[in-house]
């Protein structure tokens, strides 16, 4: 009766051991996961950081490149006006 | 006088005995209980009985639960206690008990101690071979222990045995062993006393003159060491030796020396043991009424002291002085109440047996209840101490599967809460993916958009160029908007490529900054050959990161200013210089021109848009002018 109590009693303490040990170790699994998990998320925010200000600086390129093209336009359109006064003025002599 | 000389040898030997097995008990560290026991022990080693109010069987009982040497010196304390009272059967039975406990005992010492008093118990029985058997084994562990005192003890009680026996040849020997054992310590109790059974031995022998000597110097002892009692028993031996030698005047002289050493010390046995040897003497002398008065007067002291053998005695030598008067009448009353003492002295001797044997068996009966009540205790001590256990063992297995239950419950909640934790920084993960895609692909869709852009700006300036010198334009104002189209449009496609530089760059360093502002540099040199242009950032900055927006702005800040200078100032020197102030880096741009009045001139977009990226960036922007030039600091 005295062993079959101390055997089990050791089965017991054994499979407590054993539960702690198996604690600590997920902890230390999950804690590593959980720090990988961390650091690829820190690293997707940077980029998506770098990519938030290349879309600004496209942002501001495009209102640059609206306002180029106004330009531009008027000063087309500005020299296809003078074109057309020069082309105008050499046929009013020709004719 | 044997009896006598009997009890002083075993008070001699118990005395040099107990005295060491003493030290050796205090010598090892005792209980409370022990040193109790011990207090009681002592008085005892006097042989005293009325010391102690203890009896045996209390002490016995103190020391119950106490170690087997313990146990042993106790029993071998009951030993020495019955043996004083003469109950010499307890006395055994104790003695047999300390043997019985020092079975696996280092303490030899106390084993021969034992041994010695079974030998005690064996000559006063009369079974002289046990005797000697029991003394032989004592002196064997005395001599083992080369124990001299000891071994002088035990040759002085062969000695007493071998008298006993009447063999008066081996008692001399053995007796003559102890004296030269002792030869140091004449004045001991052991040396003493050898010396008087030897005296005994001549003086039973019929050497006078040998027993006359040994009392001789015995004396001479017991007068250095101022021992009345022992003087006067070597007083009384010498004068028996001369009375038995028919020197009646001396031995008259010393049994008067006798008795007043015994006057002197008031030994009553002895004072009535003297006055019927005087009374012997008187007979002896034909003094028929002296020595009726003395052997009287002897008798009366003895029934005092209720000392029956030696009434019986007594009463013998007064039957003989009756004899020798012709006096039978009165011999007859004497060997009558001589009858009678004898009578009432067998009667008490059977009487003190049969008490002795009642109180052995009473003994054995009450230990054997006693061992049968321990027995019955032992069952039930067993049985509750195995019901201990078992309360026990159940309220740990109780405690232990409790214990299981509960960091199994903490290690699944723990899952759980690692599971939703995970479950949580994955879906996080997920939707920066989901929106860092979608802004991947807001930039490829932009990046495409700015290679369209650069290609029709480039076709631009190509079709701007190529009418303007394929078709040999006259017009001035014409070729001079051409010629604008077209600067304009190179401008547009440097501000694109820029910009697309800076978004291809997930960072930037100064070291990058630095190339770009140089070619910038290069291109005003072509332009402006008179300026001289310098450059310079510090090492310790090349390397240093900075994001694409940051990169940018200072670029541009750089730049506008720079066009700036080119355009308005008319300096001759332009010096652009990086450096680290404390933990910020410092970028000065200046010049050597006209500059302006900071209070009349309006910042126009150019000087606002500096102000408005640096600030951007979290920098600080500070513009100075003055007659000296222009000097711009950017503190990032």
């Amino acid at each position: 009766m005295l062993y079959l109590f101390s055997f089990i009693i050791f089965v017991l303490v054994l499979s407590i051991i054993v539960l702690i040990s198996n604690s600590f170790s997920n902890k230390k699994e999950f804690a590593r996961k959980i720090n990988l998990l961390e650091s690829l998320i820190e690293e997707m925010k940077l980029k998506i950081n770098n990519q938030k200000e290349n879309l600004k600086l496209s942002d501001e390129l495009k209102l640059n490149m609206i306002a180029s093209n106004k330009i531009l336009s008027t000063k087309i359109v500005d020299m296809n006006h003078s074109m057309f006064e020069e082309l105008f003025s050499k046929k009013d002599k020709l004719t | 006088m044997l009896k006598k000389s009997l009890f002083i040898a075993f008070v001699c030997f118990l005395f040099s005995c107990d005295k060491k097995s003493e030290t050796k008990i205090q010598s090892n560290v005792l209980t409370a209980n022990q040193i109790k026991i011990i207090s009681f022990y002592k008085p005892l080693n006097r042989f005293t009985k009325t010391k102690t109010n203890l009896s045996p069987i209390e002490i016995e009982r103190l020391a119950k639960n106490e170690n087997q040497d313990f146990k042993a010196i106790v029993n071998i304390i009951c030993a020495i206690t019955y043996a004083n009272r003469t109950s010499y059967e307890l006395a055994r039975k104790h003695n047999e008990k300390a043997l019985y406990h020092l079975k696996n005992s280092k303490l030899d010492s106390l084993k021969a101690r034992v041994y010695i008093g079974l030998g005690g118990y064996n000559k006063e029985i009369g079974n002289f071979d046990k005797a000697f058997d029991n003394y032989f084994k004592a002196l064997k562990i005395f001599d083992k222990s080369k124990d001299y005192g000891g071994i002088a003890s035990t040759y002085n009680f062969l000695g007493e045995i071998c008298m006993q026996k009447d063999d008066f040849k081996q008692a001399k020997e053995y007796l003559n062993k102890t004296l030269s054992l002792l030869k140091n310590k004449t004045d001991s109790p052991n040396y003493l006393q050898a010396s008087h059974t030897l005296a005994n031995i001549y003086g039973m022998s019929g050497d006078f003159k040998s027993a006359l000597a040994i009392d001789e110097k015995s004396i001479k002892i017991c007068d250095k060491i101022k021992s009345i009692g022992i003087k006067a028993m070597f007083v009384d031996n010498k004068a028996n030796c001369f009375m038995y030698s028919n020197q009646l005047d001396s031995a008259e002289f010393y049994f008067d020396e006798c008795l007043k050493l015994d006057l002197k010390i008031n030994n009553q046995k002895q004072i009535a043991d003297t006055y019927s040897n005087q009374g012997y003497l008187a007979l002896l002398k034909k003094d028929f009424q002296k020595a009726e008065t003395l052997t009287l007067k002897s008798i009366s002291i003895l029934n005092t002291i209720k000392h029956k053998p030696n009434i019986l005695s007594t009463y013998d030598k007064l039957c003989e002085i009756h004899v020798q008067q012709n006096r039978f009448e009165k011999a007859l009353e004497t060997k009558n109440a001589f009858i009678k003492e004898y009578k009432n002295l067998i009667n008490e001797k059977k009487e003190a047996a049969t008490a002795e044997y009642k109180l052995v068996y009473e003994t054995e009966k009450k230990e054997k209840l006693l061992a049968e009540n321990k027995i019955v205790l032992l069952e039930n001590e067993a049985s509750s101490r195995k019901l201990q256990y078992i309360i026990v063992s159940i309220s740990l297995l109780t405690v232990l599967i409790g214990i299981i239950g509960f960091l199994y419950s903490r290690q699944q909640k723990l899952k759980v809460q690692q599971q939703q934790q995970e479950f949580k920084l994955n879906s996080a993960i997920s939707e920066i993916q989901n929106q860092n895609k979608l802004q991947e692909q807001r930039l490829s869709i932009s990046r495409d958009l700015h290679d369209n852009i650069g290609s029709q700006l480039t076709f631009i300036i190509s079709s701007v160029d190529n009418v303007k010198y394929g078709f040999n334009i006259d017009n001035p104002k014409l070729d001079n908007k051409l010629t604008n189209i077209s600067s304009f449009a190179k401008d547009t496609i440097l501000e694109l490529r820029d910009t697309i530089w800076a978004m291809n760059s997930n960072e930037i360093s100064y070291e990058d900054l630095e190339v770009r502002i140089n070619n910038f540099i290069d291109k005003a040199k072509t332009s402006q050959e008179k300026i001289s242009f310098s450059f310079a950032i510090a090492e310790s900055l090349k390397t240093q990161k900075l994001t694409s927006i940051q990169g940018m702005n200072i670029y541009r800040t750089i730049q506008e200013a720079v066009n700036n200078t080119l355009k308005y100032a008319n300096a001759s020197v332009v010096a652009i210089n990086v450096k680290q102030v404390d933990n910020q880096t410092k970028i000065t741009i200046s010049d050597n021109g006209n500059g302006f009045d900071m209070a009349t001139i309006e910042k126009g977009n150019g000087l606002n848009n500096m102000k408005k990226r640096i600030e951007e960036i979290g920098g600080k922007f500070d513009l100075n002018s003055g007659k000296e030039g222009t000097r711009i600091v950017v503190l990032i």
